[in-house]
């Protein structure tokens, strides 16, 4: 918690990251440090080849970092091992991407049961469940439905569902507007800060998109593997950042 | 994930398809060789089977398989049955002869002379209620029913041939299981076969021994060959000799074997190649459950589920292929060419290597998936 009172979500100290060898070396992460509060919706901006989707990978445990300290609400993720790390993922962080990354195999509801089959539900369970989810998203209609048969705005929300059907602590998403129109962009932005935010969860969008910026609580500009500087946008609040 | 295993193999059916048809091919090549390698090495102990009741066979040493048989001295009857534990032993002809059909047509055939007072050993099966005493009528002889009408001119009970200028006068029919020189088998007695047949100094080619009540025949096959300085097996056993010499000194095994291999080569590149293209394809969906905390084991008992799904269907596709390619076979081959048999045991091996063979074309899919980065998603 700090001294405003917001519980820390995720902490960064000292972050580094780096991919290749000897003179080919890119160090996507230089040293990023950060903070991310429960009941935010941080976006991640920058140039391309920043470092946002590696700091992305790194805060959600998908991508180990080299150096520094991550807390995901107080837990290293150095810590644990490879399972381990699985399995926290599955119950703290729910994942939105750039290209939604629905099975085309499954049906909308079974897309969004996906996290919850993961965990072990039962699939009847776990599919009444997607349903609810996708009936708040306004698919109620099309549970049954194949992603080919839907819009990239129906499939980002279905995507969204997938994200949030756990009921994770840490919802991470890659530029979840980049395959959408701007008008629906901002449809599905408005839905994911409506259902996603909360006192107990913070949200972490990586985006170029500026025409969504204002669903944002904060904002943290990266360039070259740093956090240059964050920027209060809503109503959180942090200590000594800019307003 | 189960479920989600197999929603994926279904959804993408050309890859689906494409792995079940190729282990059915495999399953299919691999049965069938199978089974006619199984018939055909049964084959080379047919006389053994075609000669029922005695438990145990004498014959001269050495022997290597039971179509290669030195005579034996007529005095080797006696010493045999006088030893402990042999209930009764009779003399058993075995000749190749030259049968003159009424076609004049030649035929080379088995000569099979059971001792002339009990004729036991006769054949496993009579047929239209002919007994083994249709033997004792004069010129009597019982040909094999398929053989009368494959090779030996449809001949039928009534009717005469003529074995090395002897006249023989055909006294029913049997039934016998196939020889692996495919010769039709004429059983006739031991005294008229002798007489039949061109002369030799011995002509005795088999004592044929029953075992006393409680008596361990193998036991009693031990006590012979000390007795006596010959041979004795049991019926399993002279048919297993037989067998391992075809298995070893022929190139029989080795044929099959190449056969076999391929069958399961192919079985293991279609299935293995399209089962890497496969998971391959869903690289990036692999890689999202991962992000959504699946664990590695999750992801290699998915994969595992689909490759033995695929795996179990071919195998039934592929067996019931070559169930038909059987009864086709059956239907329009000629008895006394039947060689290939249709055996459980034959199904369950395959089935056993068929699993075998997509667990082994998965482990190409395996590897990818344990070093698949999560992180790709975001790629």
């Amino acid at each position: 918690m700090n001294q405003n009172g917001n519980t820390i979500a995720v902490q960064c100290r000292d972050v580094q990251k780096s991919f290749g060898q000897g003179n080919a070396v890119n160090h996507a992460l230089a040293s990023v440090n950060l903070d991310v509060f429960a009941g935010e919706l941080l976006m991640l901006v920058g140039p391309s080849g920043c470092g946002k989707t590696t700091l992305l990978s790194v805060i959600a445990g998908i991508l180990n970092h080299d150096g520094g300290d991550i807390h995901l609400f107080g837990q290293n993720l150095l810590a644990l091992g490879n399972n381990a790390k699985a399995r926290f993922r599955g119950h703290n962080v729910g994942f939105a991407f750039q290209q939604f990354n629905l099975l085309p195999q499954l049906t909308a509801v079974e897309n969004a049961a996906v996290p919850l089959l993961v965990l072990g539900w039962p699939r009847r369970k776990a599919l009444d469940r997607a349903g609810d989810f996708l009936d708040k998203m306004g698919l109620g209609t099309r549970l049954k439905s194949y992603p080919r048969e839907l819009s990239g705005g129906q499939q980002q929300r279905i995507a969204f569902a997938r994200a949030l059907v756990h009921e994770p602590k840490l919802v991470v998403c890659d530029e979840p507007t980049s395959a959408l129109d701007g008008k629906t962009g901002e449809q599905v932005i408005g839905l994911l800060k409506a259902l996603a935010v909360r006192p107990d969860r913070a949200v972490i969008v990586v985006t170029h998109d500026s025409r969504i910026f204002h669903f944002s609580d904060r904002i943290a500009h990266m360039e070259d593997g740093r956090i240059v500087y964050t920027v209060i946008t809503g109503n959180i609040k942090t200590d000594g950042e800019k307003q | 994930m189960n479920f989600v295993a197999l929603r994926m193999l279904v959804g993408d059916r050309v890859k689906y398809i494409g792995i079940i048809i190729g282990i059915a091919l495999a399953t299919f090549l691999i049965s069938q060789q199978l089974n006619i390698f199984v018939g055909l090495m049964r084959s080379t102990y047919g006389i053994v089977t075609n000669i029922s009741t005695p438990d145990i066979w004498v014959t001269n040493r050495p022997m290597e398989d039971v179509d290669d048989l030195r005579p034996l001295s007529d005095d080797e009857l006696y010493r045999v049955k006088a030893i402990p534990g042999v209930l009764w032993a009779t003399r058993l002809f075995r000749e190749d002869v030259q049968v003159r059909l009424a076609d004049g047509k030649f035929q080379t055939c088995l000569l099979l002379g059971l001792g002339d007072q009990a004729l036991v050993g006769g054949p496993p099966k009579l047929l239209n209620g002919v007994t083994i005493n249709a033997l004792r009528i004069s010129h009597g002889v019982l040909v094999d029913a398929a053989y009368a009408q494959d090779k030996l001119g449809g001949i039928k009970p009534g009717q005469t041939m003529q074995i090395n200028g002897n006249r023989a006068l055909v006294t029913g029919l049997c039934r016998t299981a196939l020889s692996f020189q495919g010769l039709p088998i004429i059983y006739t007695t031991y005294s008229r076969a002798a007489n039949w047949a061109p002369v030799q100094r011995h002509q005795l080619a088999v004592i044929l021994v029953k075992a006393r009540p409680g008596q361990n025949p193998s036991a009693l096959c031990r006590r012979i060959a000390r007795r006596t300085g010959l041979e004795a097996y049991t019926k399993a056993g002279i048919a297993s000799k037989t067998f391992w010499y075809y298995m070893k000194s022929t190139g029989i095994p080795i044929n099959f074997c190449i056969t076999i291999s391929l069958g399961a080569l192919v079985g293991i590149a279609i299935a293995g190649q399209t089962l890497y293209q496969f998971t391959h394809d869903n690289l990036r969906y692999l890689g999202a459950l991962k992000a959504m905390g699946a664990t590695d084991f999750t992801l290699v008992r998915m994969v595992l589920l689909q490759a033995i799904v695929t795996g179990l269907l071919g195998f039934g596709i592929g067996i019931g292929i070559s169930g038909a390619a059987n009864m086709l076979i059956l239907h329009f081959t000629p008895p006394s060419e039947r060689l290939a048999v249709f055996l459980w045991q034959i199904m369950a091996i395959t089935g056993v290597g068929m699993i075998f063979i997509v667990i082994f074309a998965s482990l190409f899919s395996l590897v990818s998936v344990v070093k698949l980065e999560p992180a790709v998603v975001f790629k």
